[in-house]
């Protein structure tokens, strides 16, 4: 079943490797635009998501051509994937706690720091 | 596929309200768990489904609600800062874009169809036995952030004492 679903997937047309690495390039870039430019705590969070997923598809990409046998990117891959969950608990109960103190999540009308 | 992915997490970044976001940051997800599933790992979809789509989207909508952001309200403002950083990715999507471009026979040593399919059971045993210090370490990491995130996240008596006396007064 699913080796015919693989078939279908690729088999028809030939997949190159470059066409992954500009998909992640392309949602890297989304990533680091949302970083930089949105105002909302959650929101940030929700672009780094997008950067650490462009990684992810990078690793895998490079693993999958080049040493498929090593199991290296799927590896790498999986600690990313836990190193990302930590990182949202921890990011949305700091921002739980900003939002007890300040009640906004407003990152321009958090200023405690600036003087 | 790869329009529905850019598509998704275009409005990730651009829709207005965060919830929507939050939907559409799954959706994207998604689209990175079958660009595993089409370079024949499985299992990272499978994986990619339960933590991403199952847990983190989840967490992220119940602290969109702790934090009552309202569905109707616009929260999702930008910064003065648009146009400079709009510049710095696009410029950034051009080098890559151009790097990848120029080095795309270089780094491809099989073609897809060669690609093998290999099992849990070679991951588990890869990951078992040379790759089994990051594992432990990984594990204190988690324990680590599990209780920081409960500290976190916790009221503080002070506050809570405060207030009692505020209320009384």
């Amino acid at each position: 079943m699913s080796i015919g679903l693989f078939k279908i997937l690729i088999s028809n047309f030939d997949l190159k490797l470059w066409y992954f690495l500009i998909v992640s390039a392309i949602l890297f870039c989304i990533g680091i635009f949302g970083v930089l430019t949105r105002r909302n705590l959650v929101q940030i969070l929700l672009s780094i998501e997008l950067i650490l997923n462009a990684a992810m598809v990078n690793f895998v990409a490079f693993s999958a051509y080049q040493k498929p046998e090593s199991q290296l990117g799927t590896v790498f891959t999986i600690f990313i994937i836990i190193v990302a969950a930590c990182e949202v608990g921890i990011g949305l109960a700091i921002i739980l706690s900003v939002y007890r103190k300040k009640s906004t999540t407003d990152i321009s009308k958090i200023n405690i720091l600036k003087w | 596929m790869s329009l529905v992915l850019v598509f998704a997490a275009l409005m990730v970044i651009f829709s207005k309200h965060i919830i929507h976001s939050a939907l559409y940051l799954a959706l994207a997800l998604l689209c990175v768990a079958i660009y595993f599933i089409m370079l024949k790992s499985e299992y990272l979809a499978v994986v990619q489904i339960m933590i991403y789509v199952g847990a983190v989207v989840v967490m992220v909508l119940f602290a969109l609600m702790l934090t009552r952001t309202r569905v109707g309200e616009v929260t999702n403002i930008t910064n003065k800062q648009t146009a400079v950083s709009g510049a710095i990715s696009i410029v950034l999507l051009l080098a890559l874009g151009i790097i990848i471009y120029m080095t795309r026979k270089g780094f491809t040593w099989i073609n897809s169809d060669e690609i093998p399919i290999l099992s849990v059971k070679n991951l588990g045993a890869v990951l078992f036995s040379k790759y089994v210090l990051p594992f432990e370490v990984i594990s204190v990491l988690i324990l680590a952030a599990l209780i920081g995130s409960v500290v976190l996240a916790m009221k503080e008596k002070d506050d809570v004492k405060k207030k009692e006396r505020i209320n009384k007064t």
